[in-house]
């Protein structure tokens, strides 16, 4: 298993280095150094030299990818992508481009908060969503599992947008039970404002889940151990709960674990409208900044996440099925 | 435990939480205390003075660091006052020979050097802060310290050990020196070194500083040195004093001179900016220690000044507060104003010492809507009003008077408006063959085509009519601007005495002007239709394409085409480098009230295209030219006035851009917060306004109950749903 997990990290640093010229290219082909100095700069004022001024101090005078006028290893070490991009290997993710502050500080500071909102929301609908499945799963065929696809294709139809806005507006403005928006730490002083976030999360995100985890229970019931365990006398409860999930864990596990890189880099979404400064604000803070520097590191972290998730899921299975074996 | 104490803990915890309940984003009693509650929608990223330019960012640090002037609060023209000088100096002319001219205002070729003497009032202290703090051989007290001894410390206002010390003229002195250094970046230095003297020697001074400070770290370390990564950690201490510069004089502590190479009124405007706010040197040299750079502590980050308020939070992404400052100097509340502040109340605190308010917490708020909502819950004291809450907030009264609306009114809300010092305009790049050119024709082109577009139809349709139509570059509140019938453009608009406001003329006028222009019908020699380029970086925002089918609509009843040519930002700034655009649309928001600062985008010798200059359009036209060499640097009086009337008509004539609206800017304020009086100049207002706390307590209280009926009836209903699937599992249980 080692060999295989050692083989699989190896594979990962082509991708990486794939990724980050994929974005290198992306992010230059739009926006210049020039543009990234006006930016912080303003575009009252600024003179052909400031721009000059604050590119060389911001190290984006080199060449982009190859510097002729250096000689080895300097073509290559002497340019904007080694400097800014290869150091991201080493998990350096040096300065933001407009403020100056420490991406790595401001990452570990900002992991919690959009945690504090994706984990709720992801194990609480994980929860819900699998108990409600199990229930349609029991009632096939009847109208209650016709009725519970209707309202979750319905509910999946909704866009997240209406879930928040509305959220808002009947909790926040109507019932005032729980503030529109907001944020305050520690844990225990930010917990009325995550209340609205998980409970619009999880509710946005049952439909699709509902009808997924359905059709895997649905899967599992007509196989043969189902019905051996009814011939047996067991409950139907007791057949579901207990046999059918164990055996359905194996999609649920890889759904799981795929998600984990999700819930660290957060939601871009939630954290805009109810203002938790997590990952996902820092992100779309830094694109509409044009902070290179955050991009590139947002970009890079969460590219690492999904091949070590990748990774994960592999192993998942060895634990879940012990016929499965890693070479 | 057993079954019954379960339930009570059940019990006990449903109902904390119930009691618990409440949409307030503030911790138990926190709105009870003399606090302002205010939102701000963008992170600021720069508290350096040297650096910030953008206005949120002056929102915070004008509040914490004092230039020597500022402007009055509440007289209109806005009026220059000494904040921590002791008067608005007069300068000093010098000639070719050296010696001081006798005219106060002489002509600006005479003169060679401008000396303004700046006397700082004594006894201003900085707030408390740890860069003071010195043991008894006056070291900082700081300098040994270890990342273990400052593990506790998140900002600089939690140190143990704080001190203050007295403004001094050398931290002026440093400060205009930061300006040149080329880490800072300032936004201004292009400018300030057209005017101040030495200033661009410096920044080469300082440049060669700099770089002979990086190869002798580069030396040091061989290979491996990595300049970014080096000076994150060992920021470079650069002794500002030690260069030559004679554009700052120190007479004594409480006494400097700023020395111009020419003659520039306006230094004294930059001078209320925070660009020349006092920076001192202990500052510069606590945030370059290297323990201090690692916990990123920093200029750009924690201010230290000399204002009302100091920063004692900043969490860019979430909060920002700010505190009363214990050593904040004597200043009082104005005892004059305009006409019409007493009838409003503006001076009852008139003479009462200042600040008022002791604490102001910023939220993050990036979305306006929950915002706006949280304004109407009473949790912030004023907000302003988007586009997207303009009907809820505003409703048209008779004519076209706009008023608060009575849900709004009824809630003691009050509304305020202001013309904000700026203007919107689009301009024809006047190096293009078609809309360009200076020939009679091509200004009757571009005369029609301004007609054509209608502004006053744009401001109802696009911006709830928040505007009022430009004409010309000057808005209303600075000198040279003239109000009614006497400002008409008189080639493009009318004034309409009964709505008493500009209206476009009729567009029978576009239509023979374009005749004249030799399109009639909007059709060329060659009879095919004129077609203009409209070029931009908009296409990716929403509202563009509504306002782009508008500009094509207005522009068919004379006839013309117009083609859309949006692209990237890059590439837009690329071609209006070249001069290689046609039509493109742009505002301008001054830095300083006075006309030059809007007239200056049409100087000749400002040209983007050949000088690399803010005037965009690249017009050029000699009279005008000379007019504002004239203009530029005179006082005002009738005879600037004279001349900016006739550069009006020249550019009203010339029609370079055809000139839109002055936006006006909607706020609302809950009754609890008063003395509010819009500046479009100054952002070191808050001082100046006051709170009524406990009304406001109350008010939130009577807002804010609680509303649990409908969960009730939820849960009821949820519960009755799940008794018949509750039967059936059991007979499904039981029939297996």
């Amino acid at each position: 298993m080692f060999a295989y997990i050692a083989r699989r990290i190896a594979y990962a640093f082509p991708i990486l280095l794939g990724v980050n010229l994929l974005l290198f290219f992306l992010f230059f082909f739009v926006n210049t150094p020039d543009d990234m100095a006006r930016t912080y700069l303003g575009d009252k004022r600024v003179s052909r030299e400031q721009i000059e001024t604050w590119k060389t101090e911001h190290g984006y005078h080199l060449p982009k990818i190859l510097n002729l006028d250096a000689a080895m290893p300097g073509c290559f070490t002497e340019t904007i992508f080694w400097k800014k991009s290869m150091r991201l290997f080493a998990f350096d993710f040096g300065k933001s481009d407009i403020d100056g502050s420490r991406i790595g500080t401001e990452i570990r500071r900002r992991i919690p908060y959009s945690l504090y909102v994706t984990v709720p929301v992801f194990f609480i609908g994980l929860a819900i969503s699998i108990f409600i499945a199990m229930i349609v799963a029991f009632y096939r065929g009847t109208y209650i599992d016709t009725w519970a696809l209707v309202v979750c294709v319905i509910m999946m139809s909704i866009s997240i947008m209406f879930y928040i806005v509305a959220g808002q507006y009947l909790v926040g403005i109507k019932l005032r039970l729980a503030p529109v928006s907001g944020f305050d730490t520690p844990l225990a002083n930010a917990l009325k404002f995550l209340v609205l976030p998980v409970v619009i999360g999880v509710i946005g995100g049952i439909g699709g889940s509902v009808r997924y985890y359905r059709t895997i229970f649905l899967e599992e019931i007509n196989k043969d151990y189902i019905r051996t365990a009814r011939a047996k006398g067991l409950g139907e409860g007791r057949v579901l709960f207990k046999h059918a999930l164990k055996n359905a864990m194996f999609p649920i596990l890889t759904n799981v674990v795929v998600s984990i890189p999700f819930l660290i880099i957060g939601s871009l979404l939630f954290e805009n409208f109810f203002g938790i400064p997590g990952l996902g604000n820092y992100t779309i803070e830094a694109i509409t900044k044009q902070d290179f520097a955050v991009v590139r590191s947002m970009v890079f972290l969460g590219a690492v996440l999904y091949v070590v998730a990748l990774i994960g899921v592999d192993i998942s299975y060895t634990l879940v099925d012990p016929r499965v074996r890693l070479k | 435990m057993n079954r019954k104490t379960n339930y009570c803990v059940l019990g006990l915890l449903i109902a904390a939480v119930v009691c618990s309940c409440t949409n307030s984003p503030y911790r138990t009693g926190e709105t009870a205390g003399n606090t302002y509650f205010g939102a701000f929608g963008t992170p600021p990223t720069k508290l350096d003075p040297a650096s910030a330019y953008y206005v949120h960012e002056g929102r915070i640090i004008d509040q914490i660091y004092e230039p020597p002037f500022t402007y009055h609060y509440l007289k209109r023209p806005y009026e220059l006052i000494p904040l921590t000088a002791e008067d608005v100096p007069a300068p000093a002319y010098f000639g070719q020979d050296g010696l001081q001219l006798a005219d106060p205002d002489p002509p600006p070729d005479m003169v060679t050097r401008t000396e303004y003497t700046i006397r700082l009032k004594r006894g201003i202290m900085y707030q408390d802060h740890p860069c003071f703090a010195r043991d008894s051989q006056g070291q900082s007290v700081y300098e040994h310290s270890t990342a273990r001894d400052l593990a506790e410390y998140n900002f600089p206002s939690d140190f143990d050990t704080q001190a203050t010390r007295e403004l001094k003229a050398e931290d002026y002195s440093i400060q205009v020196r930061r300006l040149a250094d080329p880490r800072t970046s300032s936004p201004v230095f292009s400018t300030m070194a057209q005017y101040i003297l030495g200033m661009s020697e410096l920044r080469a001074a300082l440049q060669s500083m700099l770089d002979t400070e990086r190869a002798r770290r580069k030396d040091e370390a061989g290979g491996a040195y990595d300049a970014e990564r080096d000076e994150r950690d060992r920021p470079i201490l650069l002794d500002y004093m030690a260069a030559d510069f004679p554009g700052v004089e120190i007479i004594n502590d409480h006494t400097f001179k700023i020395v111009l190479k020419r003659k520039y009124p306006q230094i004294l405007y930059w001078m209320c900016m925070h660009f020349f706010a006092p920076m001192p040197r202990e500052a510069i040299e606590f945030y370059a220690l290297p323990v201090i750079a690692q916990k990123e502590f920093s200029v750009n980050k924690c201010p230290v000044g000399t204002g009302p308020y100091y920063l004692k939070i900043f969490k860019p992404n979430e909060k920002i507060v700010l505190e009363q400052n214990p050593n904040y100097h004597d200043d009082y509340y104005p005892s004059e104003g305009a006409a019409g502040d007493i009838e409003s109340g503006l001076l009852a605190d008139a003479g009462t010492q200042i600040p008022f308010i002791r604490r102001q917490v910023l939220l993050m708020e990036k979305e306006e809507i929950p915002s706006w909502n949280k304004f109407l819950q009473g949790y912030y004291d004023s907000s302003g009003i988007s586009s997207d809450v303009f009907d809820q907030a505003i409703q048209m009264k008779t004519g076209e008077d706009m008023a608060l609306s009575d849900v709004m009114r009824n809630r003691g809300i009050r509304l305020v408006t202001d013309i904000d010092t700026m203007f919107w305009y689009t301009g024809f790049n006047m190096r293009d063959e078609v809309v360009g050119g200076y020939e009679p024709e091509k200004c009757k082109l571009r005369q029609a085509i301004s007609i054509a577009l209608d502004y006053n139809e744009f401001l109802d349709i696009f911006a709830n009519g928040r505007g009022v139509l430009a004409q010309g570059p000057i808005p209303p509140g600075i000198f040279g601007y003239r109000d009614g019938k006497q400002g008409t453009n008189p080639f493009v608009d009318e004034w309409d005495p009964d709505r008493a406001r500009h209206v476009r003329k009729s567009i029978d006028v576009a239509r023979q002007l374009m005749k004249e222009a030799g399109y009639p019908d909007g059709r060329g020699p060659d009879g095919e239709p004129l077609t203009i380029n409209y070029d931009h970086a908009a296409q990716g925002e929403s509202f563009f394409r509504s306002i782009f089918d508008w500009y094509r609509r207005r522009l068919d009843l004379i006839g013309v085409r117009m083609e859309d040519c949006g692209t990237d930002l890059s590439r837009f700034r690329q071609k209006k480098d070249q001069g290689n655009w046609q039509v493109a649309s742009s505002g301008w928001l001054a830095d300083y009230p006075d006309p030059e600062n809007f007239l200056f985008l049409f100087y000749g010798p400002n040209g983007l295209v050949e000088f690399g200059g803010a005037n965009s359009i690249n017009y050029r036209n000699a009279e005008y030219d000379e007019l504002f060499n004239r203009m530029e640097s005179m006082m005002n009086s009738d005879e600037r006035q004279a001349i900016i009337d006739q550069m009006m008509r020249i550019i009203q004539h010339d029609a370079p851009a055809f000139w839109q609206y002055h936006p006006v800017s909607f706020g609302v304020q809950h009754e609890w917060f008063t003395n509010v009086k819009p500046h479009q100049m100054s952002y070191n207002t808050m001082k100046y306004k006051r709170l009524d706390p406990q009304l406001r307590t109350t008010r939130q209280r009577e807002w804010n109950k609680p509303v649990w009926q409908p969960i009730a009836w939820l849960l009821a209903i949820l519960l009755i749903g799940m008794i018949p699937a509750g039967i059936a599992i059991c007979r499904r249980e039981t029939r297996a």
